[in-house]
């Protein structure tokens, strides 16, 4: 019976996919974003004998027993993190068993995590959000720690060409990288594979974050003008979240 | 006499509010015939109260006018005949709107809006402005909050411009509820209903399906949110303190049950009395032209049996402490609750009016809202604000409970501003909560300057004005001062 290492659960999400949602945030992330809005969620716990009592160790059932309250309420569940899809062969049951009982299935995605061979569970997902932090290597680097520039762009063709793609994101955290190159590469990127693809700027806010040093809020001008900028480099269906 | 001086002195009042105040005044001189001593305790007492309708009733509570019947023939009385374009239809309803009678001075209800007015939208140059303009007047002309309009449930080009003109004007009047059926209710006319709801925090939303069952088609959401039949309406509403029930009982040292059956039945012969002076003394169902015209008929009239302080009640009685307890937290308290429904429903099944032949001439339970002078009491079966569990848990509580309350219940939830991004999440929420038995669900967004008090709109705004000293066009204002000074709805949680 295998079980995942979960943060927490919230009941209500409108904010999380289309329409209410419940929202699973699974523990463990295979980056360590310089802005990270959940840094608890950060550390991975190989040895779940040792997770803290703070976090849930559940199986498949366990876990639907803690949310199937929501059901009536809701369109379905999404799983997010830390990074959900490191718990993968969990997800797989969890989404078997919420597809059954009518519900439709959201990933929340850093993106890092290669798709390609994952038809069982992309087959029984509806539709996947996606980061993009930086369009360049170096720049990855420096916001992730870590470089998978490839994997994600991979990702994003592929989930488009199943018809998963539901949207790309960006956070824009003033002070940590040249926003105006990455905006413009990244929509650059999105429009050749197709103009319609939901591009969402996200703003960055200091707060719940640990280590905001030297990052800094983007202005609704900043914002609006990475909005023009995406605009410009052929993206159609761009949003912002202040 | 030194209350109708203090009413003239009284420099917060309209003109037409202390006309409307006088003449509660003088009715009140009277005494109503009949009351036996126990009745006229109980009434003394918080056990029942008859919600200031007046000791000599002149006029039903509640009327329903059949205004597609008024449409369709107009009116001999008001001179008026069938309308041909929409500025002849709204300008008829304006001037019939001022001949319905209530215990506010202003109808409860004002129609089902977009049936009404579609006929006429295409042969309408602007119908958009004429709509605006009808709703302005409405909003200036009666200004009570418990004047209540209806769309729905089928999508319509009138509905559509009602609430794309309602979100444009955010006036407190009329208050709105859209009939939902998700099966008959297309979605983006619901969708466009709750964006509407976030900025101007109406509609109301009504479980369709379900209300249809006890009513058919024929049936409307008034005055706060209640539910009643087209062309008749409701005599009275009467109500009682469930939590002085309970006070009594554990005061006496007698059985719940027994002491609930005896404030039933008190209630209903006081209702009874009420009833019969409106019926048989007051000529209204003789010489009122709207039942002489055949729009309102007394075939089609019932009785309100209203209980509230339902929390209140419970957790005084399992936890022995009124204001805080296990209510809307655990099964047995929702056990408890329908127990005492049970009850009083059995009480309700073995009595009969003869003036009140709508349900076989039995009356029909409704949640009652509360008024500002309550203190420490719930709206009818609401879990008390700040004490609200999950939403899915507090969903989950009180749906089956609303199944007790034909003749309405509702409760209230707050959104924060990013279900704006997401309507369609609340719609989700709406369309599990109408499957779980939930009869009408209220929404606002946190930052509305328009705030929903127990069953009707208020405009923060004008709170603050009329705390200021100033005079103010609603008379509404000064009841959801009062509430929300005695019960806070700023606790409800926002979700």
């Amino acid at each position: 019976m295998q079980r995942a290492v979960i943060n927490r659960w919230i009941n209500f999400s409108p904010i999380d996919g289309p329409g209410n949602r419940t929202v699973i945030f699974f523990q463990g992330c295979n980056l360590n974003c310089s802005y990270c809005h959940n840094p608890e969620t950060i550390e991975i716990y190989d040895n779940k004998s040792k997770i803290p009592g703070s976090l849930y160790l559940l199986t498949v059932d366990e876990l639907i027993e803690k949310i199937k309250q929501n059901f009536p309420y809701i369109s379905g569940i999404t799983v997010s993190g830390g990074e959900p899809l490191l718990q993968l062969e969990f997800i797989k049951e969890l989404f078997s068993k919420t597809k059954k009982l009518g519900l439709s299935n959201f990933i929340d995605t850093n993106g890092t995590i290669p798709l390609t061979e994952q038809k069982t569970l992309l087959d029984l997902t509806d539709g996947v959000m996606i980061d993009f932090k930086a369009s360049n290597s170096a720049d990855l680097i420096e916001v992730t720690g870590s470089d998978k520039l490839e994997i994600i762009k991979e990702n994003i063709i592929l989930l488009n060409d199943v018809g998963l793609l539901h949207e790309v994101r960006t956070v824009i955290a003033g002070g940590l990288i040249n926003y105006q190159e990455n905006v413009v590469e990244i929509a650059g990127f999105i429009a050749e594979i197709d103009p319609e693809i939901k591009f969402k700027l996200i703003a960055y806010r200091n707060h719940g974050v640990e280590n905001s040093e030297g990052i800094i809020e983007p202005s609704t001008e900043d914002i609006n003008n990475y909005k023009k900028l995406a605009r410009t480099n052929g993206c159609k269906n761009i949003q912002i979240i202040k | 006499m030194e209350e109708a001086l203090n009413i003239i002195k009284d420099g917060t009042l309209t003109q037409q509010q202390k006309i409307i105040a006088l003449a509660r005044q003088a009715e009140n001189q009277l005494e109503l015939p009949g009351l036996t001593d126990k009745e006229q305790d109980y009434l003394n007492s918080d056990l029942v109260c008859d919600l200031a309708e007046g000791q000599a009733p002149y006029r039903p509570r509640y009327n329903l006018v059949d205004f597609a019947k008024f449409m369709e023939e107009g009116s001999e009385f008001l001179r008026l005949s069938s309308p041909e374009t929409l500025a002849e239809a709204t300008n008829n309803l304006i001037i019939l709107y001022q001949n319905i009678p209530s215990v506010t001075g202003m109808p409860v209800y004002i129609g089902e809006l977009d049936k009404l007015l579609e006929p006429y939208i295409d042969s309408s140059s602007d119908p958009k402005s004429t709509i605006r303009l009808f709703l302005t007047a409405i909003d200036r002309t009666l200004p009570d909050s418990f004047v209540h309009a209806d769309i729905g449930p089928e999508k319509t080009r009138a509905g559509e411009l009602i609430l794309e003109a309602e979100k444009e004007l955010a006036n407190s009047v009329p208050n709105l509820t859209l009939k939902y059926d998700p099966e008959l209710t297309d979605k983006d006319f619901a969708i466009q209903a709750v964006e509407t709801g976030l900025e101007v925090s109406k509609p109301y939303f009504a479980n369709h399906r379900d209300y249809q069952k006890i009513f058919g088609d024929e049936y409307a959401i008034v005055s706060c949110y209640n539910a009643l039949p087209i062309g008749g309406g409701s005599h009275t509403l009467v109500r009682m303190n469930l939590k002085a029930v309970v006070e009594k009982a554990l005061e006496e040292e007698e059985f719940l049950a027994v002491r609930l059956r005896d404030v039933s039945k008190t209630m209903l012969s006081i209702m009874d009395k009420r009833i019969a002076f409106l019926c048989e003394e007051s000529p209204f169902f003789k010489s009122n032209f709207l039942v002489k015209e055949g729009l309102l008929d007394k075939n089609k009239y019932t009785a309100m049996f209203g209980v509230y302080g339902m929390a209140e009640a419970v957790n005084l009685f399992l936890d022995g402490d009124s204001e805080s307890g296990s209510y809307g937290k655990t099964a047995e308290s929702q056990k408890m609750a329908k127990n005492i429904l049970d009850i009083i429903q059995n009480e309700l099944n073995e009595h009969e009016n003869e003036h009140s032949p709508f349900n076989d001439g039995h009356y029909l339970l409704h949640a009652q809202s509360g008024i500002g002078e309550d203190v420490d009491t719930s709206p009818g079966c609401r879990i008390p604000y700040g004490e609200e569990p999950s939403m899915p848990e507090q969903l989950n509580f009180i749906s089956p409970i609303h199944q007790y309350f034909p003749a309405g219940v509702s409760d209230i939830f707050t959104f924060d501003k990013t279900y704006k991004r997401n309507p369609e999440a609340i719609l989700d929420v709406i369309k599990g909560a109408f499957e779980k038995g939930l009869r009408l669900f209220s929404f606002y967004n946190s930052e509305s300057d328009l705030v929903r008090i127990t069953g009707y709109l208020v405009k923060r705004s004008e709170i603050e004005k009329l705390n200021q000293g100033e005079t103010v066009h609603k008379d509404t204002v000064v009841l959801g001062r009062d509430t929300l000074e005695s019960s806070p709805e700023e606790n409800r949680k926002v979700r």
